[in-house]
Order: structure tokens, then sequence, then C-alpha cells
């Protein structure tokens, strides 16, 4: 355990004052045992003690509630997350009573367009489709 | 500067989620000793009210992006009503001769100066008459409460330095007093 002399712990009073919950915490309990067993460290710290007490008395006014107020009111407005986003995005889709009939529309739409494309299609034959897309020589046209 | 006990981090936590409840904690949570800090610094109650609006909008910004086990959020904010008030000390210097700075500091009226006790009043101008440095070192040990290690980090001073500012300003302090027939003592 370290141990305090006077002139350290007067050095203290002069710094810090009085009051031990000042006091540096790695010297407060050797200032403290000290002052158990000393009448001159009492002594000191009384008269430390005085002028705390004086300086204690300048409580500056708190802060007016305006400027309370006027700081509320600077708060940022909160973020929105991505949840919230999506949210205010599916809103502005119309929801469930816009959005879900035309998306239903659109899946049926999907499912029976192939089958109608089927009907509509034209038939060619596959020998001469190929023949006109690699512009094969054998096809009478080319041959005059 | 323990900061992983840092009370503020749940409303910091909150601000960051996009709560603006987190602000409010800290609003009511610093505002007050923000203000008394600012207040003693400057001495003027006008000047400590726009030092904090100027740190809570930083604040604001500050606490989303705010990086857990640096230092404690109330330690920042310390640091930033500090800076803030040295600037505004700088401007008055730098604007005004030093007879209207000292006319200025007084800018309670007749009756409010009239309403303070002797005393208060007493290490008021005491503390105005203190070099910045003493003041801040007074201000943020005595008054803030900061340890000994929290205080002369925000000041950028060793341990043993500020304990001699705290010396000499308690010493002038003591003789400020003294002069005006209030004296509080002597340690030694």
């Amino acid at each position: 355990m370290t141990t305090m002399d006077l002139t350290r712990f007067s050095e203290l009073l002069d710094a810090y004052g009085a009051d031990p919950r000042r006091w540096p915490a790695a010297e407060r309990s050797a200032a403290q045992d000290l002052l158990a067993g000393c009448a001159q460290a009492l002594e000191l710290q009384r008269k430390a003690a005085l002028l705390d007490e004086a300086l204690d008395q300048y409580l500056p006014a708190p802060p007016a509630p305006a400027l309370r107020q006027k700081l509320l009111g600077a708060v940022p407005l909160p973020r929105p997350g991505w949840r919230d986003a999506m949210t205010d995005f599916w809103r502005d889709l119309g929801g469930w009573r816009l959005a879900g009939p035309a998306f239903a529309a659109s899946l049926a739409l999907g499912a029976l367009l192939p089958s109608w494309l089927d009907e509509t299609a034209v038939d060619l034959p596959d020998e001469d489709l190929i023949a006109a897309v690699q512009l094969v020589d054998e096809l009478p046209e080319w041959n005059p | 500067m323990n900061s992983s006990d840092d009370p503020d981090l749940p409303a910091i936590e909150r601000i960051r989620n996009g709560d603006a409840g987190g602000c409010r904690v800290l609003l009511e949570r610093h505002l007050d000793r923000l203000h008394a800090l600012a207040t003693r610094l400057l001495d003027s109650s006008a000047d400590a009210d726009e030092v904090c609006q100027d740190a809570f909008m930083r604040a604001w910004q500050q606490a989303p992006k705010w990086q857990a086990g640096k230092a404690r959020f109330s330690t920042w904010l310390h640091q930033v009503v500090l800076n803030l008030s040295r600037d505004r000390l700088r401007a008055r210097r730098a604007s005004l001769p030093l007879d209207a700075i000292a006319e200025m500091a007084d800018e309670d009226t007749p009756e409010q100066a009239h309403g303070r006790a002797d005393r208060a009043q007493s290490v008021r101008n005491g503390l105005r008459q203190l070099p910045e440095r003493q003041r801040e070192a007074l201000v943020l040990c005595h008054f803030q409460s900061l340890s000994n290690i929290e205080a002369a980090a925000l000041l950028e001073l060793s341990v043993d330095a500020l304990e001699s500012l705290l010396a000499r300003a308690r010493k002038g302090l003591r003789a400020a007093l003294d002069g005006q027939g209030l004296a509080p003592g002597a340690a030694t």
C-alpha cells in the first residue's frame, strides 16, 4: 500500500480542493488514509474546503426553456430504413387495392401469352427456313 | 479514458437507428451541464446559448457516425464546447479593445447583479480575471467534475501540468477573494 506525506497531501489540496471525489483516483486512498490519522491534514483540508464552498456559490442560471425548445426543434427527422422505404414505395403504388390486381393481371398475361402466340405463329418449312437463313445456293431463285 | 461503459451509447444507438428520441435523451442529460461550462468560460449566458446551439447541432451530426471505444461522448461534447468557447474568446479579443471586453462581461443588469450573493459575484469576478488556461482547468475539474486524466486530455496537457495550472488558478482566485475582503482561507 502506498503512503502519502503531508507535503504531497498539501499539493493535492492546492490543486484539487478538499473534496476527495476530485482527488486523483490513484492517490485518493492514500490521501484518505493520511487524513484519518493526522490532525494537521484535517486542518489543511478544512481550510481548502473554504475556497471550495466559495466556488460552489457561483451557480450560473440554467439555460432558458426557449433554448431547449429550439434545440429540440432542430433534432433531425428520423431517416427511413429500407423497410420504411419499401412500405412507402408500396403505398405510392396504391397498396394492395391497386398493385395487387395489377400484379395478378400481369401473371395471368404471362401465362396466357405463349399459348396465344402458338396459335398465331406462321409455319415455315424447316428446311426452307434454314436454307433462306444460310443463303444456300441450291435455292432456285439463286440459280436463274 | 474508458469509454466502454459510456452511458450515452444507448441513446446514440437510437439516433443511429433513426430514432430522434435519442437526441432528446442526450439533450436532457447534457444541456444544463454544458451550458454551465460555457457560461463559466465565457462569463456570458447569451454566448453560452449560442455555443450550446452549435455544439448540439454538431452532436446530432456526429452521433450516427460515433465509434464507441475512443472516448466518451460526453467528453467529446466537452471538447466541442471548450473549442467553441475559445473561438468566441479569440473573436472577442480580436474585435474589441480590452476595456470593452471587461464591460461586456458584466452583462447583468444592476438589478440582477444586486440580487446575486456577494460571494458568488466575487467568484465570478475572480474567474474572469484568471488567465484563460487556468480558468479552463479550474472549471473542468472543479465545476464539471472531470477527472484529472480527462481534463488533462481535453487541455492537451500532462497531468502534472494540469495540476500546476489548477494550483495557480486556486491561488489566484483566493487572492482575488482576499482582495475583496472575502478571504476563504488558505490551504497551507
